[in-house]
């Protein structure tokens, strides 16, 4: 008798476990973050696990969802197309009015400034002069997914910025010669220029960053000229983003 | 390249080799068990601690050894705690049995087995022994070795054993699967001892072949180069002290500081402190190594003649029995006197 109330209470307690699970809905949620983990394969998967839930979280604001969604993966990967998608249907929901919801101006700017957040911020002032929205306008999808594309390569670019500065600072003194700097710089400006989109020009203008060429110019301005003017990383990376900045086309 | 690996493996093999699988798992478990004691639990809001505390290293307290055993972030992660939970005794200097150290990882992991312990004194006390008294520093860095390359300790010492076997009795068949074996042992046996080291370029070209294996986490090869190429010889115990020294594979597993920082800036009046303590008791050379201020390539037990011939009269007793160690420990003393100097 007194097994088989046990094994009835086991039984309940099992089914209360399984009722619990399908109310708060954790099914869906484990087979969500599964088909996005297996979709983006990020590095660090307890990262991604962590922000994945703390994003989910009903107190978490609009844009720190989109921002998830967008960082989910980087930005040369296919799914990238569709997470930005997603991260534009969320913010999507953004009140405007009583009963206007949309992406407008105000949460768009709000997006990319976040987005910036790790670049320097006189860098993200000028690029935001060009890419952003006012508060009253309506951001189309285009719009929307050329700006956080924009925001993700020059994250990228300042990473790299960083690294090729590194390599210049022959004494790792963290200041570097000028004059080099000023070479890489030119050389840069100079495969920039090239505007059209041609596959012919594309590929002289990566064998004019290659090793050999720049080796050869930078040697050549070592010979030149003995400066002793140094500049620092941040001026560098200032610099560099200039040019890269001079390619973001304005809005309007 | 290994950003291209990650998407080019298939789904089932990602997962595996994050162990994701147990960590969602887990997680669901967890979940379930905290609603037995609150009912009103907020489910997102728990997995999200969850999540954020797996992702920090602050999720294997208290939990059954099991769970710790399961992954090597969670191995990682659990020395770490035991390091900051115990950072106090290290600062004092202590040094403690290993009954007292298996109760101090019992108060925070209720079913940890003695069985790792003991196999983290062997480490440190070179496999004899055993009711000697262990400094924090040593046992920590042991105990990430022992805990953390699991598989990997295990491995070696079946292939060092069988290496030891060949070399006794060159007669009997070779079961490692290294070439040109025969002969190197077959050298050494004309004008050698059998002794409790083997050659280390041998040892090494065994071990090979288990590194960087899935299944388990091992030292980065460049890191064992660093120890093996050095040495002509080594033995079982003395590698094991090498890889537990090495701050190159410290700094690969990324959870505990440098040595130098464990004990939170190893200020002089703080080590001769320690040294002093530890002078009268046993003195057992890799416990002074352990908290004295050294630069971390200068532990591998290399470079064996100059440091064997300095080596103090006392240590010869051990000398003749563990070479390596007894360099490194004299080697140890020669740079804490400069570290005075300067």
């Amino acid at each position: 008798m007194a097994d088989k109330r046990k094994v009835v209470s086991e039984e309940k307690s099992q089914e209360t476990d399984r009722q619990f699970l399908e109310r708060v809905n954790v099914k869906f949620l484990m087979q969500d973050v599964m088909g996005k983990i297996i979709a983006n394969r990020p590095d660090d998967p307890m990262v991604f696990l962590a922000d994945y839930f703390e994003a989910y979280d009903e107190q978490s604001g609009l844009i720190q969802k989109a921002l998830q969604t967008i960082q989910m993966t980087h930005h040369s990967r296919p799914v990238f197309e569709s997470n930005v998608s997603r991260a534009y249907n969320i913010l999507n929901k953004h009140k405007v009015y009583k009963r206007v919801k949309g992406v407008n101006g105000v949460i768009y700017n709000e997006l990319l400034q976040a987005l910036c957040r790790e670049i320097e911020s006189s860098i993200v002032s000028k690029l935001m002069n060009k890419i952003e929205c006012c508060d009253y306008e309506a951001v189309p999808y285009d719009v929307f997914r050329s700006g956080v594309f924009t925001c993700c390569v020059l994250q990228d670019y300042c990473k790299l910025t960083e690294n090729l500065f590194q390599s210049l600072d022959l004494d790792k003194t963290g200041k570097a010669d000028k004059i080099l700097c000023d070479t890489v710089l030119q050389q840069l400006n100079t495969v920039l220029k090239n505007t059209k989109p041609d596959s012919n020009r594309i590929f002289q203008a990566s064998h004019k960053l290659g090793p050999d060429i720049l080796y050869h110019s930078l040697e050549r301005a070592m010979t030149n000229n003995k400066g002793q003017t140094m500049i620092t990383l941040e001026q560098f990376i200032s610099d560099v983003c200039d040019s890269f900045l001079l390619k973001v086309k304005p809005l309007r | 390249m290994a950003v291209d690996d990650r998407y080019s493996m298939s789904a089932d093999k990602y997962l595996a080799k994050h162990n994701i699988l147990v960590y969602l798992e887990d997680s669901v478990a967890q979940l379930l068990e905290h609603k037995e004691e609150n009912s009103k639990v907020n489910a997102v809001k728990f997995l999200s601690d969850y999540f954020s505390s797996v992702r920090d290293g602050n999720h294997t307290m208290f939990r059954e050894y099991t769970f710790i055993h399961s992954t090597p972030h969670n191995r990682a992660s659990f020395v770490r705690l035991f390091w900051k939970c115990y950072r106090q005794i290290g600062k004092k200097g202590d040094l403690l049995s290993i009954q007292e150290y298996h109760s101090l990882l019992g108060l925070i992991c209720p079913d940890f087995p003695f069985d790792i312990v003991k196999k983290t004194a062997k480490i440190v006390l070179i496999d004899d022994a055993l009711d000697c008294l262990i400094s924090f520093t040593d046992f920590v860095y042991a105990f990430q070795t022992q805990l953390y390359f699991e598989e990997f300790v295990e491995k070696c010492s079946g292939i060092y054993q069988s290496l030891l076997q060949s070399f006794r009795s060159p007669r009997e068949p070779v079961v490692v699967p290294t070439s040109g074996l025969k002969e190197d042992s077959g050298i050494h046996l004309n004008n050698h001892q059998p002794t409790d080291d083997v050659d280390s370029m041998q040892f090494f070209r065994a071990i090979y072949p288990i590194c960087d294996k899935i299944q388990f986490s091992s030292p980065p090869i460049s890191s064992l180069k660093e120890i093996l190429f050095h040495i002509p010889r080594i033995s079982f115990y003395g590698f094991m002290i090498a890889i537990a020294k090495s701050e190159s594979i410290n700094s690969s597993i990324g959870r505990l500081p440098p040595k130098i920082e464990l004990l939170e800036g190893g200020d002089t009046e703080l080590t001769s402190s320690i040294s002093k303590n530890e002078s009268p008791s046993r003195s057992n050379p890799p416990s002074r190594i352990g908290t004295a201020l050294v630069r971390p390539t200068v532990h591998l037990p290399p470079r064996s003649k100059s440091a064997h011939g300095t080596s103090s009269t006392s240590n010869t007793k051990l000398s003749r029995k563990k070479p390596a160690v007894v360099s490194s420990s004299s080697e140890t003393d020669s740079s804490t006197e400069s570290s005075d100097s300067i």
